[in-house]
């Protein structure tokens, strides 16, 4: 079922500590606009109106510089597995601005194999991520935790 | 709204496929499960297209900014308990459990679907700005 080798449970806590590639992102008003509207939320007035708190997830899981494939494939997992956020943490410390290019760093701080009786075996990994504006000030945090199933490990 | 006690006012919607599309190209997440409902009943998740987990926790945050108008959302923590599904109308609702003497509210939240509670968790919000803000 699954498109990537799992990692044995030695490998997958080695994985802890891991740094992730840092990458940028540059809010975009009009991206701001879409996102309003897909997630259901009024857009403020004005000319340059403050996006939605939920970019602190957005432009941490986009600007780091891994995709949601590519950091998958870190946990030795894919879209094919059935992997699901399990937990989110997000920590808000400045309004975020359109048009200001944000650095995103990243690291895994947490990785674990459970077995539960509805998902059989599985991981829980968790990724923390730390949005720093040009002038070098957190604006946000955010720490995910996924869920992977791990079939092939049920099965060995 | 900033008593001990006191149960924030209800935010609700229903839940947009087309909505999704959107978010799956901002987020550039992959996951068909999102936009294609043959591939949700295939993995037998259900039989529409599965909400993505950000925008379940972008309605609690909605509903905080409603329920505390010109606050700060500091921090919100939480747990994703089971999926929301297109045509799922979902209600977001949460009851203060602390009130600091600067203004600072925690609260209990959620978000229920219909047959049961899709997430639960914790939020922090400054409703007083002070002046270095």
């Amino acid at each position: 079922m699954g498109g990537a080798t799992p990692p044995d449970e030695a490998e997958l806590i080695a994985l802890v500590g891991t740094e992730l590639p840092p990458g940028r992102h540059r809010i975009d008003p009009v991206v701001s606009r879409m996102l309003d509207s897909a997630v259901r939320a009024p857009t403020p007035p004005g000319p340059a109106p403050e996006p939605h708190p939920i970019w602190s997830f957005v432009v941490a899981q986009t600007g780091i510089g891994l995709d949601v494939g590519g950091l998958l494939g870190l946990f030795g997992s894919s879209g094919a597995d059935g992997p699901m956020l399990g937990e989110c943490d997000l920590d808000m410390l400045r309004p975020f601005e359109t048009g200001v290019e944000y650095a995103v760093t990243g690291r895994v701080t947490r990785a674990v194999r459970k077995k539960g009786r509805a998902l059989g075996v599985f991981d829980l990994v968790t990724v923390e991520y730390e949005v720093h504006a040009p002038d070098s000030l957190l604006v946000a945090r955010c720490r995910e935790t996924f869920v992977l199933p791990r079939r092939e490990a049920a099965q060995a | 709204m900033t008593r001990k006690g006191t149960h924030l006012p209800v935010w609700t919607a229903e839940v947009d496929a087309t909505r999704m599309h959107v978010m799956a190209l901002i987020l550039g997440d992959p996951n068909v499960i999102h936009v294609d409902a043959d591939a949700v009943r295939q993995l037998g998740l259900g039989e529409a297209p599965v909400n993505q987990g950000p925008v379940n926790i972008a309605y609690l945050l909605n509903m905080l900014r409603e329920a505390f108008p010109g606050g700060r959302i500091m921090n919100l923590s939480t747990r994703l308990l089971a999926n929301v599904f297109a045509g799922d109308r979902v209600t977001a609702g949460g009851v203060v459990t602390d009130v600091t003497g600067d203004g600072v509210v925690t609260c209990e939240v959620w978000l229920d679907r219909p047959g049961g509670r899709a997430l639960h968790g914790t939020a922090t919000v400054r409703t007083v700005i002070s002046g270095d803000d």
